[in-house]
């Protein structure tokens, strides 16, 4: 009796793992000749009610196609939001249609999760209307190798969010548009003060990937090559770039060390600094807060090169109804869903939607969001961008605590940024 | 003497339990042994890479350099919890009976309490530039201190909002230890003239031993496996100053993707848990008295 229960211990503790390792086949989702279909986004990225609309709208124009299961993913960051569509994926029960962000293309593309939708713009012609009005910079993240992945329905960018209360407080005029790394300085020193007793800052310095990748394009220097295949951080500029962010927390003193619980929004609507670096995501929390603000371009230091990084709603490649699949990326992405749906805190990919939207929208300078579209430039995401941005954070708050000098952590980002890319 | 039909019942009514048991414990660590000696991103099936994770880990200077921070934050809070969780249960069984249970309550309300809801309050007051600790060191002359940014103090930060968070969990088990000791002891310890310190070096501390052996052990797997301080407060920062060994494992696994290494560094771990628990066992056999 003790011996078979021993033998029965065993065998359930060894045949148990293996279901884990279950495939990534989808459940037939065809029901009374209605195409079921499944949707995965992340929690945060449409208002409550909006993507109602949009799906009311959807089954409306497609009776025969019904989005029958929307998982909305809560997420810390977008490398969280990819692990979780992973293991959907991985879990056997993936979803159709998915909201992908740049920062996660080159994973997909590369390991051939998404479907590339050529055959389906071809089998419906009208629907490459959508292209054709969206901005080609902002599309080309969703275009690799001659292959569409989806229609681009959202873009954001980096620019300088200034207190106009403050700017008057301290009888400083709005910079202008080509200001640069001396006049952003001054701006800094002028704008840190003590006010009621309470330090404020001049500026943060950015302190996440996108935003710091946005200031080594200014500083004409950049974290990886164009083909994105090697670390591009032993150059003078970026050494440069990194130094000059060091130099505002530690020797000029216009910038409060970066804390990684607490981000630039908070700090801006407390009023703790006058000058962050963001798109136009955080526009509403300044809405929200009646902040009296204006934006204009991140300070040319060497140059002026806005950073882009653009969403939409690919088609995973595992789907079992890959046309339907289409007709909801694509009207997902469509000018329906960026008039009706996408809100303040993203920019519409389509140059028709930005041209009449835009100048009607706070800030004053919103015009600037449609502008620099044309000289925009993507982040730089590669298929490991999860893990180079963990590897940048750790480097980055090492060299901004003082732990480590600029050069080493520089030299230790762009060793291990190599290594992550298998160099 | 058990019949054999009532050790088949037992074994049936055992069996659902069992089951799910296997099916949740040792299920996943079999799997994760299994998933450390192959290279494995989730989406991709696992290729069998023999010992070539076990080797990397070894071979990583970073992992070990991480190991050795999990133990010196794992010291310090075992010292920590299990000294002030001491006094902190003296100091209630010495209060009037009414009192207690507030006492109680209040020490043991943080441990309910979301960790990360509490971590990310503590991180706005833990802030360099307009957290309330530093105004209040400000306030009295001091130099301001980088509680979360600085390899300095990192250790204190976590160390302070360990003890404020999870006291309760060590307190409760002392509390439940001197409850346990019969009052006759005690009586016939003052009956003999004996003070307070010597009731509690004679009376209360031999009797207690299990329940410190116990908390000692508790603390030990707990704080080896800390995760929530870390990843809530500093994020393992700067650098890898604060860098414990499952927030390395979480980061490897879902950020780098690379299950296989994720999973070697879960089984050292596992097998560090196992070696300093049976350590533990053994040593206690030495100073533990169970004895009534």
């Amino acid at each position: 009796m003790k011996r078979y229960r021993i033998i029965l211990s065993l065998i359930l503790g060894v045949l148990l793992p293996f279901s884990m390792f279950g495939g990534g086949q989808a459940e037939d989702s065809t029901a009374d000749g209605v195409v079921e279909l499944r949707l995965a986004v992340p929690t945060d990225s449409l208002p409550p009610g909006d993507l109602d609309i949009l799906l009311d709208e959807f089954h409306d124009r497609y009776p025969d196609i019904r989005v029958v299961d929307v998982i909305q993913i809560t997420n810390d960051d977008w490398p969280d939001y990819f692990t979780q569509i992973r293991t959907l994926i991985a879990g056997g029960n993936p979803p159709d249609v998915v909201r992908l962000a740049i920062e996660g293309v080159q994973y997909m593309v590369g390991n051939n999760l998404a479907l590339p939708l050529n055959e389906y713009f071809d089998m419906y012609p009208e629907l490459r209307e959508s292209l054709e009005d969206t901005h080609p910079q902002l599309q080309g993240a969703f275009e690799i190798d001659g292959n569409i992945y989806g229609t681009t329905w959202d873009w954001n960018n980096v620019v300088t969010h200034i207190n106009l209360e403050m700017l008057e407080a301290v009888g400083l005029p709005f910079p202008e548009e080509d200001w640069d790394q001396d006049t952003f300085l001054e701006y800094a020193q002028a704008l840190t003060r003590e006010v009621d007793g309470q330090q404020v800052y001049g500026t943060v310095i950015p302190d996440y990937y996108f935003a710091v990748n946005a200031w080594l394009y200014n500083f004409d220097a950049s974290f990886l090559t164009e083909d994105l295949t090697e670390s591009a951080l032993d150059t003078q500029e970026a050494y440069d770039a990194f130094r000059f962010m060091y130099d505002l927390v530690h020797t000029y003193e216009v910038a409060p060390e970066p804390d990684p619980g607490i981000g630039f929004i908070d700090r801006f609507i407390a009023e703790q600094v006058a000058m962050v670096f963001g798109g136009r995501w955080p526009v509403n929390n300044w809405l929200d807060n009646d902040m009296d603000f204006d934006i204009q371009y991140v300070p040319s230091f060497r140059t002026n090169q806005v950073i882009f990084g653009s969403g939409a709603w690919p088609v995973l490649s595992m789907s079992q109804n890959p046309e339907e699949a289409f007709l909801l990326s694509s009207f997902l992405g469509s000018e329906f869903s960026q008039r009706e749906v996408l809100s303040v805190q993203s920019i519409p990919t389509r140059i028709s939607l930005m041209d009449e939207v835009l100048p009607q929208s706070a800030p004053s300078n919103s015009r600037l969001y449609r502008e620099s579209a044309d000289i925009s430039r993507a982040v730089q995401a590669p298929q490991a961008y999860p893990e180079l941005g963990e590897i940048f954070a750790r480097h980055f708050s090492a060299m901004m605590s003082g732990e480590v000098s600029v050069e080493d952590a520089l030299s230790a980002m762009h060793r291990d940024f190599n290594e992550a890319l298998g160099n | 003497m058990v019949r054999s039909h009532e050790t088949r019942d037992a074994i049936l009514f055992l069996l659902p339990l069992g089951i799910l048991y296997m099916a949740f414990l040792h299920g996943p660590i079999i799997g994760a042994i299994y998933v450390s000696f192959t290279s494995y991103d989730i989406i991709t099936p696992p290729d069998f890479v023999g010992l070539g994770n076990y080797i990397r880990f070894f071979s990583s200077e970073r992992t070990l350099g991480i190991y050795a921070t999990t133990f010196q934050i794992s010291a310090i809070l075992i010292v920590l919890h299990a000294s002030i969780g001491l006094v902190l249960a003296l100091s209630v069984m010495s209060l009037n009976r009414k009192y207690q249970g507030f006492y109680r309550i209040v020490l043991y309300a943080p441990v309910v309490i979301t960790t990360a809801s509490m971590a990310i309050a503590w991180h706005y007051m833990f802030n360099r530039d307009f957290g309330v600790f530093n105004w209040a060191l400000r306030s009295m002359g001091f130099q301001p201190i980088a509680w979360l940014t600085s390899s300095r103090y990192v250790f204190t930060s976590i160390s302070i909002f360990s003890v404020w968070k999870f006291i309760g969990n060590s307190f409760i088990y002392y509390y439940i230890g001197l409850k346990s000791i019969p009052d006759e002891y005690y009586e016939v310890a003052y009956i003999e003239g004996a003070g307070p310190l010597d009731r509690f070096r004679h009376v209360t501390f031999p009797l207690l031993t299990p329940t410190i052996f116990f908390v000692l052990m508790i603390l030990c797997i707990q704080t080896i496996q800390i995760f929530d301080e870390p990843f809530f407060l500093t994020r393992g920062g700067p650098g890898d100053a604060s860098r414990t060994v499952n927030l390395h494992i979480y980061e490897v696994a879902f950020r780098s993707y690379d299950m296989g290494y994720s999973a070697a560094i879960a089984v050292t771990l596992l097998l560090v848990l196992l070696t300093f628990t049976l350590i533990q066992t053994n040593l206690s056999k030495r100073w533990v008295n169970y004895d009534r």
